[in-house]
């Protein structure tokens, strides 16, 4: 994909670093995806937290 | 019209969700204090930016505590909110902007263009995202999405204001500040390029970056960086004067910026002279 901006003859390294990371990290996403559970519970605060968050 | 933005620039703990929330709220305060009808906040605020091995457990619904809150902040002060966050969606994560109305309205981006380790932890986005507002369209992008012509394009003659959310490095070591020899270029340009497409676009650019200490992890390379983020966070008015910038260190930006209510094809139709050119030999040919 262009680049917005220029980025010389490094960004020919960086193109080709991001296609193979994608490729990779695509892989490893995958196998994490699957391991994970599709019901999950939000993170929660303490309470304190929450009240103070919500005052004015 | 004019609009008051705010762009937040602050440091963000790893996972430490509740000092997270409590910063960026001091935060919100001052820009609410201000007089700021649209504040925009870092990728990632609330749980930091890190190449941490699951964001699952972190990563929240629609629901989550995070939205609730900045919904909550949105709807009570009367201002539009924008932030990133980690969004899980079932068992997929991604690396999400919110965007939360006065009105209680939510609109969320998803960043499409992941780098580094983020490929192995997010899954990319795959559409831009315009949001009406009362003010005008607005468009977002999430830090290396801003690099892509692509992105740009997208939105081009479709938006009135540009909404960019960052943490982005240095690529430099924080303490000999010697540069990363393939990327320690690459830090210094989120100065320039949120004002490249303000004057490109003719429109608004609020960027937000975090600030303080982070390793950058880059895969293949096996590098790991002992970096800092890029700071530089800015607010740019379109054409209109120079942009307000901010430092390394943490800091809130405030600036009143212009829209063009009737931007769009109707006004480049109105003010360019290839379109002028294109408008009238299309009438000869007719």
């Amino acid at each position: 994909m262009a680049f917005y901006v220029p980025l010389g003859p490094r960004g020919g390294v960086f193109r080709l670093g991001t296609f193979l990371i994608g490729i990779m990290g695509g892989m490893a996403y995958r196998k994490a995806y699957r391991r994970r559970e599709s019901a999950f519970s939000d993170p929660s605060l303490p309470r304190p937290l929450l009240d103070a968050l919500d005052a004015e | 019209m004019k609009l008051t933005t705010a762009a937040v620039q602050m440091p963000s703990e790893v996972l430490g969700l509740s000092a997270n929330l409590q910063l960026a709220d001091d935060y919100l305060r001052r820009a609410r204090d201000a007089g700021a009808e649209l504040v925009v906040l870092p990728e990632l605020f609330n749980t930091g930016y890190s190449a941490w091995p699951d964001f699952g457990p972190h990563g929240e619904s629609p629901d989550g505590p995070t939205l609730s809150y900045l919904r909550g902040r949105a709807r009570r002060w009367k201002m539009h909110i924008a932030a990133g966050y980690v969004e899980r969606e079932g068992r997929h994560l991604y690396n999400s902007m919110a965007f939360c109305s006065p009105d209680g309205d939510l609109h969320v981006y998803r960043k499409r263009n992941l780098v580094f380790w983020e490929r192995f932890r997010f899954h990319p986005g795959r559409e831009p995202l315009v949001v009406q507002t009362p003010w005008g369209r607005v468009g977002f992008a999430v830090c290396a999405d801003m690099i892509y012509r692509k992105v740009w394009k997208d939105y081009r003659d479709r938006i009135d204001l540009a909404v960019i959310s960052s943490a982005w490095p240095e690529f430099a070591d924080r303490d000999s500040g010697r540069c990363h020899w393939l990327l320690g270029r690459v830090g210094p340009m989120c100065d320039g390029i949120p004002a490249r497409v303000a004057e490109d676009l003719g429109i608004p650019v609020v960027f937000a970056n975090q600030c303080g200490e982070t390793n950058t992890r880059i895969p293949l390379l096996h590098t790991t960086i002992r970096d800092r983020f890029a700071g530089r966070s800015s607010i740019c008015d379109g054409r209109h004067g120079e942009p307000l910038k901010a430092g390394l260190e943490p800091d809130l930006l405030v600036a009143s910026v212009t829209i063009h209510p009737k931007r769009g094809m109707k006004s480049w139709h109105s003010t360019s002279p290839s379109a002028r050119a294109a408008e009238s030999s299309a009438s000869a040919r007719s």
